[in-house]
């Protein structure tokens, strides 16, 4: 027999603190030694052991919360009686849930925000029996995980599948707006125009799914979504497996549930509902264009298993008999949509995207840009604009003393702070996205609490009106410039005055950060620009010469490159070589330039126009015209994918950032 | 058994991407936020505060060098509390909190006196949650049996001869359940935090 092991290697055995190999001889001894076993035996509790019995504390919640068991109400037929939020939902660690905004078979949806990114999204509650088995969960996670690949501006995005307790959830990004179904409900039949872009929208989303190899198998006007500015996307990609039709019995016998709903599926998906592929969309959204149409289904009146039947044998009504001024070639094009043999419909969601162009004014011809959101929600001229760290939220300031917090994603408003008794003119979030710092004609910079949109601090800034504010890298450290010629360096925890950087003798209407916060650049109507060594508060260089006075200036993220207007656009290098391009703003007035967060774009807002210019490309810009008065201000986001745009018209614009072309400098 | 993912921390030191800020907040969320509401905050101080102190870690995380001399990460988490408490309070002193009737000043330094009752029931309630998550994490990897004599040593405290007998297993038997199981946990945890043992 072994000699016996010291009782602290027993007690490390005990507490899991021993090596494996160490703790198998142990094992071993102890099969033969009793003597040990009662050591064992009489060990203290080790502190980990001893911690885990402690008792679970308990908190209760004081939000209202649904104390039913979903999975009982949905058992038992009392799935329409659940009113609030469920408990495991309301106490998940990173989404604050704030309201049911709707409920289907399929589940329940509630808005949320995530806690850290601030992001607006829209969580899906799944029916507890419809992912009974792991079978099924595990099949709803690789659905949604493939659903999450897709990214196009008409299909909502799908951000990831979750668990709470026993509840399994579906997030995707939050859509204002009504699905189609509401729509019409609410304001009946669509004009020929209208019905014919919603159909030629969704066909592109699904154009994109197509091309990812990806089929929805549930198109129906309740998966598609409106927004207020009139996009429409595509919801529930990749949930089509959750939503069955039970068919009333009789007919077909051996079909029993259906997969999709019965009043647009196509004939192929009746009987083979997983081997359909994109045709099977094509009809759904031939249906869809019936109704949006006729204002009723294609085969209206019948049960479950009657319209299934119809789907499969019965030829749909010509739309012009329905509807007396739907063109006739429009009905055809619907009929074909329909046809029972997938092969005798159009083919690809891009032969319909071009067969329904004759029928609804084309908006987005190739080689224009349109904005993607449009900010309605300013009193007056919207003077600035930032994109938080994230890219979810934008913050706006306007004329009307009023700063706005936006969702990107829904282009909707989503917080109102005004505090200031002036316009606003500059606005800036912090590096972390926690603060935002609004600057304002009042002489006041404020700190806001973006998370629970409060006001922090207030800051009695400069004398006479305050005209930019940025933040220091560091995200503590704040930098404020006015019309009394200072700049301003604040603590952005305690609101202190750090320092003031004296040598512009006018007002100072720009600041400008490199992106490791070691040069300031401020840019004055005394028709200079000083590059400031930040950390020791000195002035590097003094950048005079404008004649035609400085109207916008942006430093290069990297510190050695400086954009400014005066007249045309200058690109000058701060370090060695003084080479310096041109580059031609068209003759407007330049009032303001944003480089692009990797610096290989240039945005400048020139009168009413945006000129962007990538340019390790070219010296052409790709104009973006849309606004209605001088843009004011520009923001790209953190990934550079997007650009915001404010504007004296009221607006503020989001654009897709033209990505650039594969070869060839030809913009 | 080691795994190949890189731990925890070392991920955020790394870039804060959002993979291991859900790890983060699914452990401690429920963590800060419970044990706010068990000192008599209401859910929204509760919301509010718990959030400030997340911000506050995810922020410093990148600078906080795990290592004997600036103590444990729980530690390091209770002093993060103690000084977003203190602000909140500060800042709020105006309405009426449902701190007001708690003595906060004084949570707050038993909060950051490593030796006080606080800090140490924090400790212990800190490794309990922490421990407790991972272990429901890894209970598929063993036996059912194991970890019932596991679950009934560890949680319950059972005498071992009595779990034996109520499961028909030998006490050596359950000996070496609960040893595994610990070991494995020490990994789970140390995958977490580095060296926290």
């Amino acid at each position: 027999m072994n000699r016996h092991p010291h009782p602290e290697d027993l007690a490390a055995f005990a507490s899991g603190l021993m090596e494996e190999g160490a703790a198998r001889s142990i094992e071993e001894h102890l099969l033969q030694c009793e003597l040990c076993r009662g050591v064992l035996e009489e060990l203290p509790t080790d502190p980990l052991t001893a911690a885990l019995q402690l008792p679970e504390a308990d908190h209760v919640s004081s939000v209202p919360t649904w104390t039913g068991s979903l999975g009982d109400a949905d058992r038992e037929g009392r799935w329409d009686q659940v009113d609030e939020i469920p408990p495991a939902l309301a106490q998940h660690p990173r989404y604050r849930v704030l309201e049911m905004v709707g409920r289907g078979g399929m589940g329940l949806v509630f808005k949320a925000e995530h806690r850290f990114l601030n992001r607006l999204v829209a969580l899906k509650v799944i029916r507890p029996r419809l992912l009974a088995n792991p079978l099924a969960v595990e099949h709803f996670r690789l659905e949604v995980e493939a659903a999450a690949r897709l990214s196009h501006p008409n299909i909502v995005t799908a951000l990831d599948a979750d668990q709470a307790d026993d509840l399994h959830f579906f997030i995707m990004e939050f859509v204002a707006g009504a699905n189609l179904a509401e729509y019409l409900a609410r304001q009946g039949r669509l004009t020929i125009a209208d019905a014919c872009d919603v159909c030629r929208q969704a066909a592109r989303g699904l154009q994109h799914a197509h091309e990812m190899g990806m089929v929805h198998r549930d198109i129906k006007p309740h998966n598609l979504m409106r927004t207020p500015s009139g996009q429409v996307k595509i919801l529930d990609f990749g949930l089509a497996h959750l939503a069955s039709a039970r068919l009333s019995t009789g007919w077909p016998a051996e079909a029993g549930v259906l997969m999709g709903s019965p009043d647009y599926i196509a004939p192929e998906q009746v009987k083979h509902a997983r081997a359909v592929d994109i045709r099977a969309d094509l009809y759904g959204l031939g249906c869809t264009l019936f109704y949006l149409l006729a204002g009723e289904v294609p085969f209206p009146g019948l049960d479950n298993a009657g319209k299934v039947a119809a789907h499969l044998e019965q030829a749909p009504r010509l739309l012009s008999d329905v509807r007396g001024d739907v063109p006739r070639e429009l009905a055809r094009l619907v009929l074909r949509l329909m046809a029972k043999h997938p092969e005798q419909r159009l083919q690809t969601p891009a032969e319909l995207v071009e067969a329904l162009t004759p029928f609804a004014p084309v908006t987005d011809s190739p080689g224009t840009h349109e904005s993607c959101r449009v900010l309605m929600g300013h009193a007056d001229r919207v003077t600035s604009v930032a994109f938080n760290p994230y890219g979810f939220m934008l913050a706006t300031g306007s004329h009307d003393h009023s700063a706005l917090l936006w969702d990107v994603n829904a282009g909707q408003d989503i917080a109102d702070l005004s505090r200031h008794t002036g316009a606003v003119r500059s606005v800036a979030f912090s590096p972390d996205g926690q603060t935002l710092a609004t600057a304002a004609a009042d002489g006041k910079v404020r700190l806001w609490n973006v998370t629970r949109r409060r006001k922090r601090i207030s800051l009695r800034a400069h004398k006479g009106p305050v005209r930019a504010v940025a933040f220091h890298a560091d995200g503590q450290t704040l930098a404020s410039s006015g019309d009394d010629g200072w700049i301003h360096i604040w603590d952005a925890g305690d609101g202190d005055l750090i320092t003031a950087l004296g040598g512009h003798s006018e007002r100072v209407h720009a600041l400008s950060f490199s992106r490791d916060g070691r040069r300031l650049a401020s840019a004055s109507r005394d028709r200079t620009v000083i590059i400031w060594d930040f950390a020791a508060q000195r002035q590097l260089r003094v950048l005079r010469g404008f004649s035609k006075g400085v109207s916008a200036m942006c430093l290069h993220p990297s510190g050695r490159l400086l954009a400014v207007a005066s007249g045309p656009v200058h690109l000058l290098e701060l370090d060695g070589a003084e080479r310096s391009r041109q580059l031609s703003a068209f003759g407007g007035r330049v009032s303001c330039l944003a480089y692009s967060p990797a610096g290989d774009a240039l945005a400048c807002g020139s009168d009413n126009r945006i000129l962007l210019w990538r340019l390790d490309l070219s010296d052409e810009p790709c104009v973006l015209e849309e606004h209605h008065g001088k843009v004011a201000a520009l923001a790209f986001s953190p990934d550079g994918r997007l650009l915001a745009s404010a504007s004296a018209d009221r607006t503020a614009r989001v654009w897709h950032v033209p990505a650039p072309p594969r070869s060839g400098p030809a913009m | 058994m080691s795994e190949t993912s890189a731990s925890l921390l070392e991920d955020l030191r790394e870039r804060s991407d959002p993979r291991s800020w859900r790890r983060l907040m699914d452990v401690y969320w429920p963590l800060v936020y419970g044990w706010l509401r068990q000192r008599g905050l209401q859910h929204d101080d509760a919301e509010d505060l718990g959030q400030d102190v997340l911000h506050v870690l995810m922020r410093e995380l990148p600078r906080f060098r795990y290592d004997r001399n600036r103590g444990t990460f729980r530690g390091w988490l209770r002093t993060i509390t103690a000084n977003r408490l203190r602000n909140f309070r500060r800042k709020h002193r105006a309405r009426p909190v449902s701190l007001a009737e708690t003595d906060w000043t004084r949570i707050a330094s038993d909060l950051e006196d490593p030796a006080s009752q606080l800090s140490q029931q924090w400790d212990q309630e800190h490794d309990r949650f922490v421990a407790r998550r991972l272990l429901a994490a890894i209970e598929g990897e063993f036996e059912p049996t194991t970890w019932q004599a596991f679950r009934r040593v560890a949680y319950d405290g059972d005498k071992p001869a009595a779990v034996a007998g109520d499961l028909g297993i030998s006490v050596n038997a359950v000996f070496i359940a609960k040893s595994r199981v610990m070991r494995r946990l020490r990994d789970k945890m140390r995958e977490l935090f580095e060296q926290l043992s």
